[in-house]
């Protein structure tokens, strides 16, 4: 075997990856720019179902709260995954520039009692919503509702004071 | 560790045990199904790799053409299944890249050292469909023994019968019983035939 067929194999081999490596960039890139396009509209939809015009989303992935809807002249909505031993519950949440919630909606089939009160605890911790009667559940979600609130609050100053710095 | 003593094969035992970082994670069927083709796409592109590349280039150089492979069809996998899925995508893709780093995978990046070897590439694919079904079946099971049903839509899962199966400790249980399981079925087999 001739040592330089080896290293001429080798280089072409790794050529050959980089250039793989590259193309799975771009699916990368492509299949990314695909799903916040598929979960913008469906957090911006959910809150207002007429919803026309562009979404801008922004993947944020901070504990339970997925990312950010931009809408021009409207408030910030951030899509909620919050998940819990048995499945996760899904809303888009519009929140004011100091990160309380306006109005919260949750996706797609919410059917177990923890979905159910998860949607009723983020609801009611919104300005001007009633308090939620207290139930069992409320033990094991405490925390859960507590930390998500917290970082939408966080993440939301952080949108409104950058906005303010430019 | 051994595990092989003298009665019960080591093989599938430690194929398991190498592949129960999957495992662990798959809690329900479309997680499971997830992980499970990207395991299956990530060791038949090692295994293809290892076999096909020139012997010439040695053993280090192959192992690592195979492993770069293999993370890169997990690369592709994970954007196909964030095409497919968004939500599944957010809950599962630190996990498709674990598949590359599993035994299974690990060990179908090495070079055939013997003809006997690379003539057993259909073999090795078989076992590849058999861990990428045990995978989806996992987290099927584990689906229903927590829930109570089994759904084939990822976060539509409702009820609770015994939640610990959700647990990374549900993968263990689980894990444990089949071994255990397996180990009276061999022994009986072999009871059997003395």
């Amino acid at each position: 075997m001739d040592v330089s067929d080896k290293t001429r194999d080798t280089w072409i081999l790794a050529a050959a990856m980089a250039l793989i490596v590259a193309a799975s960039g771009f699916a990368s890139a492509y299949a990314s720019g695909q799903a916040a396009r598929q979960l913008a509209k469906a957090a911006s939809e959910a809150l207002v179902p007429s919803a026309r015009g562009e979404a801008d989303w922004t993947t944020l992935r901070e504990g339970s709260v997925l990312g950010r809807v931009d809408k021009r002249g409207e408030p910030a909505a951030y899509l909620v995954v919050a998940r819990y031993p048995d499945g996760e519950f899904r809303a888009a949440a519009s929140v004011d520039g100091d990160g309380s919630i306006l109005d919260l909606r949750p996706l797609g089939d919410s059917g177990d009692a923890y979905s159910k009160r998860l949607a009723a605890l983020f609801s009611g911790a919104g300005k001007g919503a009633a308090r939620a009667d207290a139930s069992t559940l409320d033990a094991s979600l405490k925390a859960l509702v507590t930390d998500t609130l917290e970082t939408l609050a966080a993440l939301e100053r952080g949108r409104t004071e950058a906005e303010d710095d430019d | 560790m051994t595990i092989d003593d003298g009665r019960v094969p080591a093989g599938p035992l430690a194929s398991i045990a190498g592949l129960a970082p999957l495992l662990v994670f798959s809690n329900s069927l479309s997680l499971g199904v997830a992980l499970g083709i990207a395991f299956f796409l990530a060791y038949s592109a090692a295994g293809a790799m290892a076999l096909l590349l020139p012997a010439r280039l040695g053993r280090p150089a192959v192992f690592a053409f195979s492993l770069t492979g293999a993370a890169v069809v997990a690369s592709l996998t994970a954007s196909a299944l964030r095409l497919f899925d968004p939500f599944l995508f957010e809950a599962a893709y630190g996990r498709v890249f674990l598949s590359v780093f599993t035994l299974p995978v690990l060990r179908a990046c090495v070079m055939p050292e013997t003809v006997s070897d690379r003539e057993r590439a259909i073999e090795s694919l078989l076992w590849g469909v058999g861990y990428a079904f045990l995978t989806a079946v996992t987290g099927a099971v584990r689906q229903f023994l927590a829930t109570g049903a089994v759904s084939t839509r990822f976060g539509a899962e409702h009820g609770s019968l015994l939640p610990i199966f959700a647990q990374p400790a549900g993968a263990f249980i689980l894990i444990a019983l089949a071994a255990a399981a397996f180990k009276v079925v061999i022994k009986a087999v072999r009871g059997s035939e003395s």
